[in-house]
């Protein structure tokens, strides 16, 4: 018989009442009451650990990649383009070689040129023709911006400080585009000299004059070198919707959103990005080599090798011949990677006697892992004490440790942290000094830390990223 | 300031292409050897890792398991890596255990290096020599550790002693006197460790002890005792077993008693097996210390020859044989204290049946598994998850005792207020009404 549900002496049920009635109705001794308990128990755990441990999904990055407005479509067509101005250029100086407007062209021409196909000999004559035109023009004439470009181009920092004080001298007013780009590129003076929040600050101020894709692919490497690799995606994505957008831009974007997520481990994602930038501009060397090391990546050495040694045979470009040095080594074929790393060796050096704040950082990599460590720790030196921001610290780290000075590298490391860079590398190489230092505690925490933002950065396959390591 | 506006397009768009480029080639990770030393007091044992690519370029060997290579890479270690004594004697060395292995990472040369000081000469001073690849790959370095030292040091966490590279390729080893007292403490913590990691000798004492809470009536395991005597009940089954496995411990080490250790190790799993099943159904009732003593003395011959393969000359030494059974005992009744504070309380639940079955079934199944691996070699990968498996239920089944046992606790004090709630205690957490 049920028990009553209702208390005759006060006419209310009460909740003790209710729950006899239940018990009954299941049974005094129910088998399930205790297997239901510990059901319940771990789903109540199962959901807060959910609760506590899910992240919010990035917001989905909309790219704007087909369809570019104008320009070349593919690397030959751009360095046609580029020769037809060339030739303008050189035309316009001859017929008037005392005139500093034609030789500023000129040089502009040729530093674009240096920077689509990386050929020294154009930044050499670039050199010497804003020589030209600084000696030519009276100061605040001429064209400083430009030149402040030229010093960033081969990093130059104190020469591009002294071109912007000229600029901001100018007898004309300048246009809100170049006082943005002046202000772009303070930020980037900022970022080599480790001020990040002052580069940001630049950049918002250029933003405010003229946004550009060039503005949102700065922010983009900012907030990248600070581990924010979706917000720097974000930027990309603006950057691809910006205006100027042709297929070396739109391209170049996708490049630089394969580095962002080589930077995290993604490797597969890298290589798409890659493979979407080889078809926006097809034929880009760049391209190319970011291609071969995502190829390496996934062991398709083969095809890697023939890739660079086609890039090479085009053009004698020293990073495609430390890779190859780097396939071989890993390889375990001596001769040839010595045969590779010799001949990176005297392009680099011949470089770094020419354009030393340019190729400093390159040819010290180089030194460090193919030559000698006393001249990369020189070189690295050098670099940092031109631009002391992050990558340069790192790179000194990796220099230091080499020449047993782990001690060193760990204050270099920790400056670098202190500015707000944020890279799988970075605690990588901490951990490594501190290995060295004895202290393995802490090296097992920067490990984690190294892996938190890259959980490849130990892999086997993460060695062979040469490139697009951040 | 026309000369500012040619080119002012290009210059917003491709500045970064500049930036990008200059990220290049930085801070590029490479893999670097590594060198563990254990110290001995006449000899140095050297565990070496090379990553294999870096070995084959710097020695222009192939990196293979075959016996060709094999001999190739131990040739090469004993070349380019040794110990000389402050005299300037270099030391024999021995190469054993060379294999290129992948251990979740790229693959690494692996050996372990035997070196031994010339005769009169201590082997707690010398310098260790290191030329394998740092001589060939500029970026290189091998970090040298010491993991061991018996007369030293406590412990086995690795101390980093110095590192060596391209023009700096000795480390200099000076351990000064070793002591008795840390030989001692070595080896209690290595008897310790070994009764943490030996999940086999665990599982038997957790067979044997899921009975002791309770009364053997009617052939069956019927109500259970009372506290008293559930704790004398198992005092008297560990020290059964302390006795047992310390005998042969003890004599199988002092006067070289060698058994096989395959039908050792087989022995112990159905010694499992044996006590699970006594749990499930009373098989020798009354007779559990009877049971653990003999069953201990084969559980002795296991432990003496582990110590006997970690390192002869302790298993020799009365004090490091003393220690490491005392480690033992000491691990043993921290769990045991742990485990059966737990089995009690339980035991005065209504499902401390189900507990008492479900852990008996447990371990008769992993004594079975042990079995069939130790008489017939179960596949690697399985025998790896599954010891995975064990670890990680061990781990959950102390920390489940740990709160059962504060459950315990706070039950018995907080009685009148538990009283308040019928279903609570309708669900066994009530004192037991005596």
């Amino acid at each position: 018989m049920l028990p009553p549900l209702v208390n005759m002496q006060d006419g209310c049920v009460s909740a003790r009442t209710r729950f006899a009635a239940l018990r009954w109705q299941n049974g005094p001794r129910s088998v399930w009451r205790g297997p239901a308990l510990v059901l319940a128990a771990l789903l109540i755990v199962a959901a807060g650990e959910y609760l506590l441990n899910r992240e919010d999904e990035p917001a989905r990055v909309q790219f704007a990649l087909a369809a570019p407005d104008f320009g070349p479509a593919d690397y030959q067509a751009h360095s046609e383009t580029l020769k037809d101005r060339l030739e303008l250029d050189r035309e316009r100086v001859a017929r008037a070689p005392g005139e500093w407007l034609p030789r500023a062209s000129l040089a502009s021409a040729l530093l674009a040129d240096f920077r689509v196909t990386g050929r020294v000999e154009s930044l050499e004559i670039a050199r010497r023709e804003y020589s030209l035109v600084q000696s030519l023009a009276p100061e605040p004439a001429g064209a400083p911006l430009a030149l402040a470009d030229f010093a960033l181009a081969t990093h130059d920092i104190a020469a591009a400080k002294s071109a912007l004080v000229v600029f901001s001298r100018s007898a004309v007013p300048p246009t809100p585009i170049e006082r943005s780009e002046a202000f772009a590129m303070h930020s980037d003076i900022a970022f080599y000299k480790a001020d990040l929040a002052a580069a940001h600050q630049r950049l918002a101020q250029a933003e405010g004059l003229a946004a550009g894709s060039g503005i949102h692919i700065r922010q983009a490497l900012l907030l990248r070198s600070t581990g924010e690799f979706d917000g720097a995606l974000t930027r990309l994505a603006h950057a691809s919707t910006s205006t100027s957008r042709t297929p070396l831009t739109l391209a170049s974007i996708a490049l630089q959103a394969g580095v962002i997520e080589s930077s995290r481990g993604n490797y597969a994602k890298a290589r798409n990005w890659y493979e979407t930038a080889e078809r926006l501009f097809p034929g880009y060397w760049l391209t190319r080599l970011h291609l071969a090391e995502a190829r390496l990546v996934a062991g398709e050495d083969v095809q890697a090798i023939a890739e660079l040694e086609s890039i090479v045979e085009q053009s004698p470009r020293p990073e495609a011949m430390d890779m190859l040095a780097l396939i071989y080594r890993v390889k375990g074929q001596r001769a040839k990677s010595l045969e590779w790393s010799r001949r990176a060796s005297a392009i680099w050096r011949q470089r770094v006697a020419e354009f030393p704040n340019a190729y400093g950082a390159h040819a010290a990599e180089h030194e460090l892992v193919f030559g000698d460590p006393n001249r990369a720790l020189a070189l690295a030196i050098q670099n940092r004490r031109a631009r002391p921001y992050g990558e340069a610290r790192i790179l000194l780290a990796n220099t230091l440790i080499a020449n047993g000075q782990p001690e060193i590298a760990l204050d270099e490391l920790i400056a670098a942290e202190a500015s707000g860079w944020r890279s799988a590398t970075l605690y990588a190489a901490k951990a490594q000094a501190s290995d060295l230092l004895g202290h393995t505690d802490n090296a097992e925490t920067y490990r984690e830390q190294a892996i938190s933002l890259n959980p490849e950065i130990f892999a086997a396959r993460t060695r062979m990223v040469w490139l697009a390591h951040g | 300031m026309a000369g500012t506006r040619i080119g002012l397009a290009a210059r917003l768009l491709f500045f970064w292409v500049v930036a990008n480029f200059s990220a290049l080639a930085l801070a590029h990770v490479t893999p670097n050897s590594e060198g563990q030393l254990d110290l001995y007091d006449d000899r140095v044992e050297l565990e070496v890792i090379i990553p294999a690519a870096e070995y084959s370029f710097a020695s222009e060997h192939p990196a293979a398991n075959d016996a060709q290579s094999l001999k190739l890479a131990e040739t090469y270690l004993s070349n380019q890596i040794g110990l000389i004594s402050p005299s300037g004697n270099r030391w024999t060395t021995e190469i054993y255990e060379a294999r290129f292995v992948s251990d979740a990472g790229p693959i690494d040369l692996r050996g372990r290096i035997v070196l031994r000081p010339p005769a009169g000469e201590g082997a707690r001073s010398f310098d260790l020599v290191w030329n394998a690849v740092v001589r060939e790959v500029p970026d290189h370095f091998a970090l040298v550790m010491l993991r061991s030292d018996w007369g030293g040091k406590i412990g086995s966490q690795s101390e980093v002693l110095g590192s060596v590279r391209n023009g700096n390729t000795v480390v200099k080893v000076r351990q000064g006197r070793s002591s008795e007292w840390t030989r001692f403490a070595n080896a209690v913590r290595l008897g310790a460790d070994h009764i943490l990691q030996g999940l086999d000798h665990l599982a038997f004492l957790l067979a044997l002890v899921l009975t002791a809470p309770l009364l053997f009536q009617e052939g069956k395991w019927q109500s259970r005792k009372d506290l008293g005597p559930s704790i004398r009940s198992v005092a008297i089954l560990i020290s059964g077993f302390t006795v047992g496995h310390s005998a042969t411990l003890i004599a199988a080490s002092l006067w070289g008693w060698s058994l096989p250790s395959g039908p050792v190790e087989v022995v112990i799993s159905l010694s499992i097996l044996v006590a699970a099943l006594h749990a499930l159904k009373p098989i020798f009732p009354q007779r559990e210390a009877f049971a653990a003593t003999a069953f201990g003395l084969v559980h002795g011959l296991g432990f003496a020859g582990f110590l006997s393969s970690t390192d002869a000359e302790l298993s020799r030494n009365i004090v490091t044989l003393l220690g490491f059974n005392l480690g033992i005992e000491l691990m043993q009744l921290a769990i045991a204290s742990v485990v059966v504070s737990a089995l009690v309380i339980l035991a005065s639940t209504r499902f401390y049946s189900w507990v008492r079955v479900g852990l008996a079934l447990v371990c008769a199944f992993l004594a079975l598994f042990w079995t069939f691996d130790r008489l017939v070699g179960l596949p690697i990968n399985l025998v790896e998850a599954t010891d995975a498996a064990i670890e990680a239920l061990s781990q959950y089944l102390l920390v489940t005792a740990f709160i059962v046992i504060l459950f315990g606790i706070y039950s018995r004090t907080n009685l009148k207020w538990f009283g308040r709630f019928q279903w609570f205690s309708r669900f066994g957490l009530s004192r037991r009404p005596s």
